[in-house]
């Protein structure tokens, strides 16, 4: 492989894995901040208010 | 490696973070969550409903909070990291700058069509603030990121996004309006709200704040110190 192709290999693969943590993080958001299940709701209530997340 | 090491440091930033934030809130914003349930009018159900679980007041409620805490506080660190990761360089004081860049875009521009809620406020349908306020969190993202890295002309394209979703304008009712109709539970509501606002504004930029500065240290030590190897 020429260094340019290694270059550009590593680089791609660091996209997906910095893209996989970002997704990651945005799936536990999703869940605690605005997941319409009730008992999760119940759960994460006070914190849903002091984050200014929509909450009733 | 890139993803473990993100993980590793979005969960030791979060635990700083949370603890911090979770802190703060048990001092000053629960306390005024709590009263203001005080006012809150009993809802007439039907004899069929059943109650779904809720933790009890007390401490099995303050666990259940203060773990959602930190799960956001994980998911934001996450975010947070991730999106310095792209960087090449990274310095403590820009650290800061992504702190501040995180709570507008989940914070600030949000609360600035959708205020934070204290509970017993009537408002408009709840899909439609969600809508919103995940619109009013995205298009602050991008727009930030397009007049922080881009060039000039697409610069301007960012201020359009990062005003348009107050263009759109939130989901709000006219006038907002408690449960409670009594006069003098309104007056203390309202005031309760006010408290709430300035109370959750400073909770959250103490939380994003402490995951930009820490999640740098470890973007530094862990994920750019990467790029070098590779």
């Amino acid at each position: 492989m020429t260094q340019q192709t290694l270059e550009q290999t590593s680089l791609s693969a660091k996209s997906i894995q910095l893209l996989a943590a970002a997704l990651l993080g945005f799936s536990i958001f999703a869940i605690t901040a605005l997941s319409p299940i009730e008992v999760i709701h119940n759960a994460t209530h006070d914190t849903r208010h002091s984050a200014g997340f929509p909450c009733h | 490696m890139f993803f473990k090491n993100i993980v590793l440091a979005a969960f030791i930033t979060a635990i700083v973070a949370s603890i911090a934030y979770s802190a703060y809130q048990e001092v000053a914003v629960t306390p005024i969550i709590l009263a203001a349930e005080e006012f809150e009018v009993p809802e007439v159900t039907g004899s069929e409903t059943e109650e779904t679980w809720s933790p009890e007041n007390g401490l099995e409620r303050r666990l259940f909070t203060f773990s959602a805490d930190f799960l956001t506080a994980f998911s934001f660190s996450l975010m947070l990291i991730s999106a310095m990761a792209t960087q090449r360089k990274l310095t403590l004081l820009q650290g800061l700058g992504w702190g501040i860049a995180g709570y507008l875009c989940f914070f600030v521009a949000p609360a600035l069509g959708l205020p934070p809620e204290i509970p017993g406020i009537e408002t408009s349908s709840l899909v439609g603030r969600q809508l919103w306020w995940l619109i009013a969190v995205i298009f602050t993202a991008a727009g930030l990121w397009l007049v922080v890295f881009a060039k000039i002309p697409l610069k301007t394209v960012g201020i359009v996004i990062l005003i348009a979703p107050h263009l759109l304008g939130a989901p709000n009712p006219e006038t907002h309006a408690f449960a409670n109709p009594d006069p003098v539970a309104v007056a203390q509501l309202t005031e309760l709200w006010h408290q709430f606002i300035l109370q959750t504004s400073i909770a959250n930029a103490l939380l994003w704040l402490i995951i930009g500065e820490i999640g740098a240290v470890f973007t530094r030590k862990w994920i750019l110190s990467l790029d070098q190897h590779t």
